[in-house]
């Protein structure tokens, strides 16, 4: 039996559980980790004791490290290191979910595309959709100097640092620097505030540390802080002293001041930027601040080709679709076909006939029916960027809001 | 060493370490007002320990923040519960009812609060907070001033001190307590708020215009400061001043001193209006059109008051979408309007006065359709300011250039016409 005709089974009958097994152990055979896992996910409903059901997410875990490169398969995390920290109690563990839950799903199902060898990511810029303009000024600000570090060596500028990326969530910052690892053929390694944050006086010191160190001896690496604002956050809004001594290792990691940085990229993502303590943004920090703006309509075509892929659907008008879902981020537009979905599966189950493929109308309908969640970020982003713009740090909003400036 | 005193003890319970990371950045979220991440991680937390007070008392904040107001209730009565008459659940629950619009309630939580312990400022300011939303500025200054006998630095109590200043027009005594919370902290957003606002009310609107900008560029997100910023520059405009003026007088009056002085300024307009001939009718006759004037003035002022900083570059990226539409649609109209009705005077014609009177019209419906909150309210105001100035228009038209019957059958399809987006 072929892949496509087990998911028109499974679909079929979604309360198979063999099948299910089935489906699942090709999904994961044909590397379609997205597609396993729902598979997956549906037999932990049916049949969450079943050893084989057990053996199958095990598989999954597995599969997911190895091609993440890292040795946790909850999280894409880097492994725990390394001497240093071996005598400390044990970490605590990183969360399941996102910090936002489900806003940056869809980098997640993104990344799942990628194939990578020893944590080097196979995901280029030519898998992200749009966003054309961030991409070149990455080009030349970034990727040039890494490709080429001896001639920026002669005139005394060095390859690696720090880059902020900051945007509305789900608008794939993440999927971004690890493209840009992909492009410089660079490490990835991605780090969670739980791997960092710890209850014990200087644990969290320790953890940055041993990370920053982990980084050089691997370099090139390209080293990711999600919501970086937790361990950078403004220490004016810091209550307690114990952030405070983490905020000031993190900048001295960044310096370079026990070791130097060469080759090694630093990259910290946020949704709130101006929650940055500004000692971040000095010279030789975070110094590079890019907009990841949501998707333009090229962007949310090719992310909706993504999204419907293994779908059953009819001819789809992305154009039409990807112009009316003006302002929705990648997880917005994921909640829009999911919508679609149910909608097509809720009329299944009440009329007992087989669920029509997904049209363009039903999903217009959907995108009609979500709303972008972006909106309020501009909100708060538009007060920041016409009242606390300084130095221009904010000029691409307000050139993305149409305002002069 | 000793276990006990150890930064690293043999054992670390994962569970723990992970409780109090995520306490950390709940931490940070609240103080950045960041609700619903905040309320994300807290549910983390409340996963391992459902009844851990301090995350519940943090949740109800989260979810008061989020305008959840019956959720951030029922953890409240659940705190109560857990820990018993605490002050801070009443001052909570205070804070809710005046959300909510209950300010009885609100009164009588804020005194169990009080009266469970006297001692804490916090809650005397959460009386004050009462008597501001009564409008009882006296009753706020002497709740606060008890409030900062016990905690001469409380942030909040002369932060709500100078705005009580304010409004019994002693603009002088509320920039001193501004002075004093920004002394405490130059960083404080509020401070340089309150002064702006005491500033803007004495007339220097130099210095309300300075204190609102640096106020929103410590932060950005402050409503009152960006509020206040628009004020003081709609109040670059002579007649917008007055209105202002009159609104600080109005403020200044208790609630029952108010509602006199607008009765009796239209009964006082009434006998006016009756007074006929000679000088005397001329004078009266002069009063009441400036009276009927005023008032209208007050209901255009916001609006044309936007008009004028959409008029310039520097200011229109200020309004939201909001204050766009009424400064087009409530300004624009009532500029046109006055302009209309004013070639009345070269031109004779009587286009001027019906088109004049129906852009004035236009206008005050607008102001009503741009502020109101409720969907059908907005819907009728909206077809009153578009339908009636355009039926009036075409029904002159009509009736001096097409002829009566065109005239009333557009006047009838346009009634229908607006009937028909009503029901919808």
């Amino acid at each position: 039996m072929d892949l496509d005709s087990l998911r028109e089974a499974a679909r079929l009958s979604p309360d198979n559980v063999p099948l299910l097994k089935l489906l699942a152990r090709a999904e994961l055979e044909a590397f379609n980790l997205e597609n396993a896992r729902r598979a997956l996910e549906s037999l932990l409903d049916l049949a969450p004791d079943d050893s084989m059901v057990t053996a199958l997410k095990s598989d999954l875990d597995n599969l997911r490290a190895l091609l993440s490169g890292t040795a946790q398969p909850s999280t894409s995390a880097p492994a725990a290191p390394r001497s240093e920290i071996s005598s400390a109690p044990a970490r605590p563990i990183a969360p399941e979910t996102p910090e936002t839950p489900g806003l940056d799903d869809i980098d997640a199902m993104l990344a799942d595309v990628e194939r990578s060898q020893g944590g080097r990511p196979r995901v280029t810029f030519a898998d992200v959709g749009g966003l054309d303009e961030v991409k070149q000024d990455i080009q030349s600000r970034i990727l040039h100097p890494l490709k080429n570090p001896e001639m920026y060596r002669q005139y005394g500028r060095q390859a690696g640092g720090g880059i902020l990326l900051y945007g509305p969530p789900g608008c794939g910052k993440s999927l971004l620097a690890r493209a840009i690892a992909g492009e410089i053929d660079a490490r990835w390694m991605e780090v969670g505030i739980h791997e960092i944050l710890d209850m014990w006086v200087g644990n969290s010191e320790k953890n940055l540390h041993a990370l920053f160190e982990e980084a050089r001896a691997k370099a090139p690496t390209v080293l990711y802080f999600d919501e970086i604002d937790a361990l950078a956050a403004d220490r004016q809004d810091m209550r307690r002293t114990a952030g405070r001594t983490t905020i000031n290792q993190f900048l001295s990691e960044l310096d370079g001041s026990t070791a130097s940085n060469e080759g090694v990229l630093v990259f910290g993502a946020t949704n709130s930027p101006w929650h940055l303590d500004p000692a971040f943004r000095r010279p030789g920090r975070f110094d590079r601040i890019l907009f990841a703006p949501p998707p333009d309509a090229a962007g949310r075509e090719a992310i909706l080709t993504i999204l419907l892929r293994n779908r059953p659907q009819e001819a789809i008008d992305l154009k039409k679709l990807a112009k009316k879902s003006e302002g929705f981020s990648g997880a917005d537009l994921k909640a829009a076909v999911e919508g679609a979905c149910d909608t097509l599966l809720s009329e299944a189950v009440r009329t007992g006939k087989a669920p029509p493929a997904l049209s363009t109308s039903v999903l217009l309908d959907a995108v009609g029916r979500t709303k972008a969640s972006t909106r309020g970020w501009f909100e708060t982003a538009r007060n920041y960027a016409l009242h606390a713009n300084h130095d221009g740090q904010y000029d691409a909003i307000l050139s993305h809001l149409g305002i002069k400036p | 060493m000793n276990d006990w005193i150890s930064s690293e003890p043999a054992h670390q319970p994962a569970e723990a370490s992970r409780s109090q990371a995520a306490w950390r950045r709940t931490e940070q979220l609240l103080a950045q007002g960041r609700w619903d991440e905040a309320r994300a991680w807290i549910a983390k937390v409340l996963a391992a320990d459902p009844d851990d007070a301090l995350q519940l008392l943090a949740l109800a904040e989260c979810e008061f923040g989020l305008e959840n107001y019956e959720e951030a209730r029922r953890i409240l009565s659940r705190l109560k519960g857990l820990i018993g008459p605490e002050a801070i659940l009443y001052r909570l629950e205070s804070r809710l009812d005046l959300a909510q619009g209950k300010p009885r309630d609100a009164q009588r939580s804020a005194l169990a609060a009080v009266s469970a312990d006297p001692a804490d400022a916090d809650n005397h300011v959460a009386l004050a907070r009462c008597a501001c939303a009564r409008q009882d500025w006296e009753a706020m200054e002497s709740h606060l001033r008890h409030a900062l006998s016990l905690e001469g630095e409380h942030a909040e109590a002369l932060h709500l001190l100078s705005i009580a200043q304010n409004f019994q027009g002693r603009t002088d005594d509320a920039q001193e307590t501004a002075h004093k919370l920004i002394g405490l902290d130059p960083e404080s957003s509020t401070g340089h708020s309150v002064l702006g606002w005491a500033s803007l009310h004495a007339g220097d609107r130099a210095t309300a215009e300075n204190e609102f900008r640096e106020s929103l560029r410590i932060d950005p997100t402050s409503p009152g400061a960006r509020a206040g910023l628009l004020e003081s520059l709609r109040a670059r405009n002579l007649p917008y001043r007055a209105y202002l003026g009159w609104n600080r007088f109005m403020n200044g009056l208790s609630g029952s001193t108010r509602n006199a002085l607008v009765f009796g300024l239209l009964i006082g307009m009434n006998l006016l209006s009756r007074v006929r001939g000679g000088m005397l009718g001329a004078l009266a006759s002069a009063a009441v059109f400036l009276y009927f004037a005023f008032v209208m003035w007050t209901w255009v002022a916001p609006g044309v008051g936007n008009l004028f900083l959409l008029a310039s570059g520097t200011t229109r990226r200020l309004l939201r979408q909001e204050e766009t539409l009424s400064a087009i649609f409530v300004g624009g109209a009532f500029l046109a309007g006055f302009l209309v009705s004013a070639s009345v005077l070269m031109t004779g014609s009587a286009f001027s006065v019906y088109g004049g009177g129906a852009l004035l019209f236009s206008a005050i419906a607008s102001s009503l359709w741009i502020g109101n909150e409720h969907p059908t309210g907005k819907w009728v105001y909206a077809a009153a300011a578009f339908g009636v100035p355009l039926t009036m228009l075409a029904t002159l038209l009509g009736f001096t250039t097409w002829g009566r019957h065109f005239s009333m059958a557009f006047l009838v399809l346009t009634i229908a016409g607006s009937f028909r987006v009503l029901r919808r």
